[in-house]
């Protein structure tokens, strides 16, 4: 009697688990084939053009090997796009969250207006930046934009922002920082609220009653994940910056200004060589994994998380 | 070793006033308690002693000298919170070190990286290193030092919140309910080790709660706190038997102190419902007068209902403890609710809706007047000293 009934109940118990399975793989589903098809499809897809000679819209194409690869890296235009990239994010990355949390605290340290500030200082990542470029584009113009006028009239000489090549790229980074500057604001925001007020009045017994080492001893480390969260998206942001390169220089002075997702477009969309653009995109995805594999391996275990 | 006075201190915030012009003197040495109802005022009297909040008038002085406008590092107490307040992205090594680190290495030999290649750094590092083993030892902490808080129990943290506390030897330690994040059983436990840590240090502490077991079981004295006012300071044993108010009587004791309404009648005797008592009352008091008598459940004994004295009462509940039982019941008017201690052998004879006499020794009621104050025997009511001259 007693082993019967175990024994129907291992079998009830099997079909529930079986029943289980099946409710997880259902689960799972939609979202699995969505990643295929929108992700991981895609990218197999531009591995696969990147060995060949496609262009767009060309009948017939054969397999190169690593030919767009090692042309890629000949290719003058494509090597200072790589730079600059990287001069650029190596910029506005830092400034970005360090203004950031600069902004944020000078924000919590005041009661009055903080709504005000964080609107004006969010204003640029709600705005599109494509209109904001044009906006920048005017201001920064030779003869007629207000910045430009204004460090004439303050004996500065006469700037060409955006046509200089020796300071295209510091024009770009400043709108960077600019645009992205708001978001960490925020974020820094919400996380300095999360500090439990016990930890300062803790550490002020303690002896931390010096602005700087309050900054060290308890805000940043408190503010690790947030930190940690920011960098990660503020480097793919920077990546990926294509609208202010595309609206204000195109690329130009002498590729003083091309950035990389710029110059895959331009190569893959405007000379339709379809094949080399692939190629760049795989460059480019693969520097942004190994970033952000380095930044969450050495940081991660560094950040607290609570 | 110091002692800590407040003198008139009076906090305001944002138009009330949470602090009335309140003084205290904590003796050298003396493990003082400030208890109360949560918005007493206790903890911002503790924070204000410990600097973290500014009064608005009245003095601090710790050790003779005043403080008030010494930042709280500098006034060589050591505060543990309700939270631990422990930073938990440092092991409890760095948590326990770091009030040392901030006073014994200069901001040089603190620097990140190079700091340790300042000279002298690493000798005052070992130095660091040393006093906090001793504290982790005195505290059993010795195999925790390596873990981070979050790896760590609700009364192993509150250890190393107490060895934060303890290894810069300060003259005072203020503690904001430190017990009352943890579990009944484990806040026992560490009452005693609070109380042992007391002992051995011999330093002055002063601990804030709203747990009156705690303050009767931990301290030299109490202060009850109600409203921004300190009720009453005196030892456990005379808030609990001798309280000055009705206030006091209430918050101290559990179960909580038998209220009972009476009159004076024209024979100057007290009148509780069918019962008269004579030769309890101040001489000054007036007939007709109503006043409440206070009776802790063990005041009150019990007797059957054919006996000719004491109250007679109608129990609602019997409430067995084990060791002791507890005896709901109301009294004639039918809403006076009365609780009395009694062995189990007696709780076993009745029963809900048993009618049982109350008995007790008059020199046991606390007799107070409306307002709340303690009419003694042999002094009488200050409003009628007042009146009468």
């Amino acid at each position: 009697m007693m082993a019967i009934s175990t024994f129907s109940n291992q079998r009830a118990l099997q079909k529930y688990n079986t029943r289980d399975t099946i409710s997880a793989y259902a689960l799972v589903g939609p979202s699995l084939v969505l990643l295929i098809c929108l992700l991981i499809g895609p990218s197999l897809a531009v591995f696969a053009i990147s060995v060949t000679n496609w262009q767009f819209g060309a009948q017939s194409f054969s397999f190169i090997g690593l030919q767009n690869f090692r042309e890629l890296f000949d290719d003058r235009v494509f090597l200072s796009s790589l730079s600059n990239t990287f001069i650029y994010v190596a910029v506005v990355v830092p400034s970005v969250l360090g203004l950031g949390l600069f902004v944020a605290l000078a924000i919590e340290s005041r009661k009055e207006f903080q709504a005000f500030y964080r609107a004006v200082h969010f204003l640029p990542v709600m705005a599109t930046l494509a209109a904001m470029a044009i906006a920048w584009e005017a201001l920064l113009h030779p003869t007629i934009g207000l910045v430009t006028r204004l460090a004439v009239q303050l004996g500065l000489g006469s700037w060409n922002f955006l046509h200089d090549p020796r300071l295209v790229l510091a024009t770009l980074c400043v709108i960077g920082v600019w645009q992205h500057l708001g978001y960490a604001m925020v974020l820094f925001l919400a996380g300095l609220k999360a500090i439990p007020s016990d930890l300062y009045q803790a550490a002020e017994i303690d002896g931390v009653d010096h602005p700087l080492d309050r900054l060290r001893y308890v805000t940043l480390p408190m503010l690790g994940p947030v930190i940690m969260f920011l960098l990660i998206v503020i480097t793919l942001k920077a990546l990926e910056t294509f609208d202010t390169v595309a609206v204000l220089t195109q690329g130009g002075p002498e590729n003083a200004s091309e950035l990389l997702l710029h110059t895959l477009y331009v190569e893959s969309f405007q000379f339709f060589r379809t094949g080399y653009g692939a190629a760049m995109t795989v460059v480019f995805l693969l520097i942004v994994i190994a970033i952000i594999f380095l930044q969450a391996k050495v940081l991660d275990k560094r950040v607290h998380y609570s | 070793m110091a002692n800590v006075s407040a003198t008139d201190i009076t906090k305001i915030f944002g138009g009330t006033s949470v602090l009335n012009s309140v003084s205290l003197d904590v003796r050298d040495g003396e493990f003082l308690t400030l208890v109360g109802p949560s918005g007493c005022g206790k903890s911002t009297l503790l924070r204000i002693i410990a600097g973290l909040e500014r009064q608005n008038f009245g003095s601090i002085a710790i050790d003779g000298k005043a403080v008030d406008a010494v930042r709280p590092k500098m006034r060589n107490v050591a505060m543990v919170f309700q939270s631990y307040a422990l930073y938990p992205y440092m092991t409890a090594e760095e948590n326990i070190a770091l009030p040392l680190v901030m006073r014994k290495l200069t901001a040089w030999q603190r620097l990140p990286l190079i700091g340790s290649w300042m000279p002298g750094a690493r000798a005052r590092r070992a130095e660091i290193a040393r006093e906090v083993q001793d504290v982790a030892n005195a505290l059993g902490l010795g195999p925790l030092l390596s873990r981070k808080p979050s790896q760590m129990s609700g009364g192993q943290r509150q250890r190393v919140a107490l060895g934060r506390a303890m290894v810069r030897h300060p003259d005072v330690f203020l503690m904001d309910e430190p017990l009352s994040n943890l579990d009944a059983k484990l806040r026992v436990q560490m009452r005693e080790e609070i109380t042992g840590l007391h002992r051995r240090l011999g330093a002055t502490f002063i601990y804030v709660t709203h747990d009156q077991a705690e303050a009767m079981t931990m301290s030299d004295r109490v202060a009850v706190m109600k409203s921004g006012d300190i009720l009453q300071l005196a030892s456990p044993q005379q808030v609990y038997s001798d309280p000055e108010n009705i206030e006091v009587a209430k918050f101290i004791g559990s179960p909580q102190i038998n209220l009972i309404p009476s009159i004076v009648n024209e024979k100057a005797e007290l009148e509780i419902f069918d019962m008269k008592v004579a030769g309890i009352l101040p001489a000054s008091i007036r007939p007709g007068m109503s006043v409440t008598i206070g009776l802790r459940p063990e005041a009150l004994k019990l007797a059957l209902d054919d006996s000719s004295d004491g109250l007679l009462a109608h129990v609602t509940y019997v409430e067995s403890l084990g060791s002791d039982s507890y005896i709901h019941a109301k009294l004639v008017d039918r809403t006076t609710a009365v609780i009395a201690r009694a062995t189990p052998a007696e709780a076993a004879t009745i029963g809900n809706g048993t009618r049982v006499r109350l008995r007790f020794s008059p020199k046991e009621a606390l007799i107070f007047s409306d307002n709340g104050e303690r009419l003694r025997s042999n002094n009488c009511l200050p409003i009628l000293r007042k009146v009468g001259g």
